[in-house]
């Protein structure tokens, strides 16, 4: 098993809402950011060429819960953890504030909470993912663009909140919560070279995005 | 990346004891220097002390730093284990030292233990997220400075007791690690010339809006004119040339050995913290970009 977020880019609208909605549920202190939002471009869409032939995409990006997490590896007390989702983890009363792992991630990604003196990243939402939610950024995630679940199974059978029209004849807010859509049944088609993750130096991060039509940036 | 001076002070200080171990240990094997194998065991045993010390002040949580450790795979349990060896060899040492003359065994023992502990030390950085760190060229930068520290240390103590059968080695050791950490460190700025990072051409981080583009291709140039010149030609000409320069002058003339080997010594420190100021500014993530 392998809880992931899979983004797509081409309905990502860079409105932060998930960056605001993971600071809201977790209590991220200020400064830090378990999700935050790039914009990458504009660039030009082929070698030389000028505005406004040029083109741009949102990044969201966290933790992306590598299959091989070096941050693991280099945790001495194993405060750091992969657990059985398949997600990483930090064990906050074994963290003893060393940062290798913020040094050993290559997205930087886990940030020293001040006050608490040790290392904090994105959970996933664990709180509300052992609850059968959704995290939060994908929650609110208002263009849709953010679906989640086991990777294992199929990027199509990811979730995300459904549509309005799924709701039925209840539309209270409570239904809203438990309705979802399917990836494969909600976004445009795409290839399997249409979908992307984040450079690899051997930790194999699990999240991917699907970018159609415009150049990914960045290397896999 | 943050320059870490806690971890700064834990490798340099660490690579004094080890080196100085090591040399002092081949300094027994050649069946010298009876008079500084005292002083200078026990000079490795502060460095590596010192350099102990500085590693806890960069935990945030020290007090529950024996909590764990139980991570083979971490690069600091692993650099507890090599100084535990280490600290364990030098009892070890010492013993056989004040029962009398050491075996060559024990010199040979010292030599290991003291080259182990760096290239342990060194591989707990080699971290493929950071590019910059994640070479050859780290080994042989440690373990020159291993070198020229421990070198200059063992010249400061055997100046300091008068061992004549030692002073010109050790002159001579600290020559040779001089000319060491000034191949290593051009190896280094070679490599770092060629250092790949993901490139997303333009981009805008909401959370640093006025933080200008990152441009990893300019790092080459950073360190050899930019704002890291004065950290890399001060730890190459410090850290490298007068460590070799005063080893050279003193090749064959004991005779002022001391403060030519302080002022080593402190030059070879001086420059071993340059280097690695540059080194964590210039540590960023594979990903340069978040």
């Amino acid at each position: 098993m392998q809880n992931a977020i899979v983004t797509d880019l081409n309905r990502c609208v860079g409105c932060l809402a998930c960056s605001v909605a993971c600071k809201a549920a977790n209590g991220v202190p200020v400064g830090s950011f378990w999700n935050k939002v790039l914009r990458i471009g504009p660039n030009p869409k082929s070698p030389g060429a000028q505005c406004p032939d040029v083109e741009l995409y949102f990044l969201p990006l966290g933790c992306q819960h590598c299959y091989a997490p070096q941050c693991v590896e280099v945790c001495p007390t194993g405060a750091s953890q992969k657990v059985a989702d398949g997600t990483v983890q930090i064990d906050k009363s074994k963290c003893i504030g060393c940062q290798f792992c913020v040094m050993a991630c290559p997205y930087n990604v886990r940030y020293l909470n001040e006050e608490e003196k040790v290392v904090e990243k994105c959970t996933l939402c664990e709180q509300k993912i052992e609850q059968g939610l959704l995290p939060q950024c994908v929650d609110q995630c208002s263009a849709r663009a953010r679906f989640f679940g086991d990777i294992e199974t199929g990027i199509e059978n990811l979730e995300a909140p459904g549509e309005p029209e799924d709701f039925g004849e209840d539309t209270s807010y409570e239904a809203m919560k438990v309705t979802r859509v399917k990836l494969g049944d909600n976004v445009k088609p795409f290839t399997q070279e249409q979908v992307y993750r984040l450079p690899d130096v051997g930790n194999k991060p699990s999240f991917a995005y699907i970018l159609r039509n415009r150049t990914w940036r960045g290397g896999e | 990346m943050e320059v870490q001076w806690s971890l700064i002070g834990f490798t340099l200080f660490v690579a004094l004891g080890a080196g100085l171990f090591a040399l002092q240990g081949i300094l027994a094997v050649l069946g010298k220097g009876a008079k500084l194998q005292l002083p200078a065991l026990i000079t490795a045993f502060i460095a590596i002390v010192v350099g102990g010390v500085f590693s806890f002040t960069h935990l945030q949580h020290w007090d529950r730093a024996f909590n764990g450790f139980g991570n083979i795979t971490s690069g600091i349990t692993q650099e507890l284990i090599g100084i535990v060896v280490v600290v364990v060899v030098m009892l070890v040492y010492l013993v056989l030292l004040r029962k009398g003359e050491l075996p060559k065994w024990a010199g040979i023992m010292a030599a290991i233990a003291g080259l182990a502990l760096v290239i342990v030390m060194t591989t707990s950085y080699l971290m493929p997220a950071r590019p910059v760190w994640a070479t050859p060229a780290l080994y042989l930068f440690y373990m020159a400075q291993a070198f020229v520290a421990g070198g200059a240390a063992l010249w400061l103590a055997g100046s300091a007791v008068k061992a004549d059968d030692s002073q010109l080695i050790a002159a001579r050791l600290t020559a040779i690690g001089g000319v060491l950490v000034i191949v290593s460190i051009v190896a280094y700025a070679a490599y770092i010339s060629t250092v790949q990072f993901a490139e997303v051409g333009n981009y805008f981080d909401p959370t640093h809006p006025t933080k200008a583009m990152t441009d990893p291709s300019a790092y080459i140039t950073q360190l050899i004119s930019g704002d890291l010149a004065l950290y890399f030609w001060g730890a190459l000409i410090v850290g490298g040339v007068i460590p070799a320069l005063l080893g050279l002058l003193k090749w064959s003339k004991a005779e002022g050995g001391l403060p030519c080997a302080a002022v080593a010594l402190i030059a070879a420190l001086a420059g071993g913290a340059a280097f690695r100021v540059a080194l964590y500014v210039l540590g960023g993530s594979v990903f340069i970009f978040y």
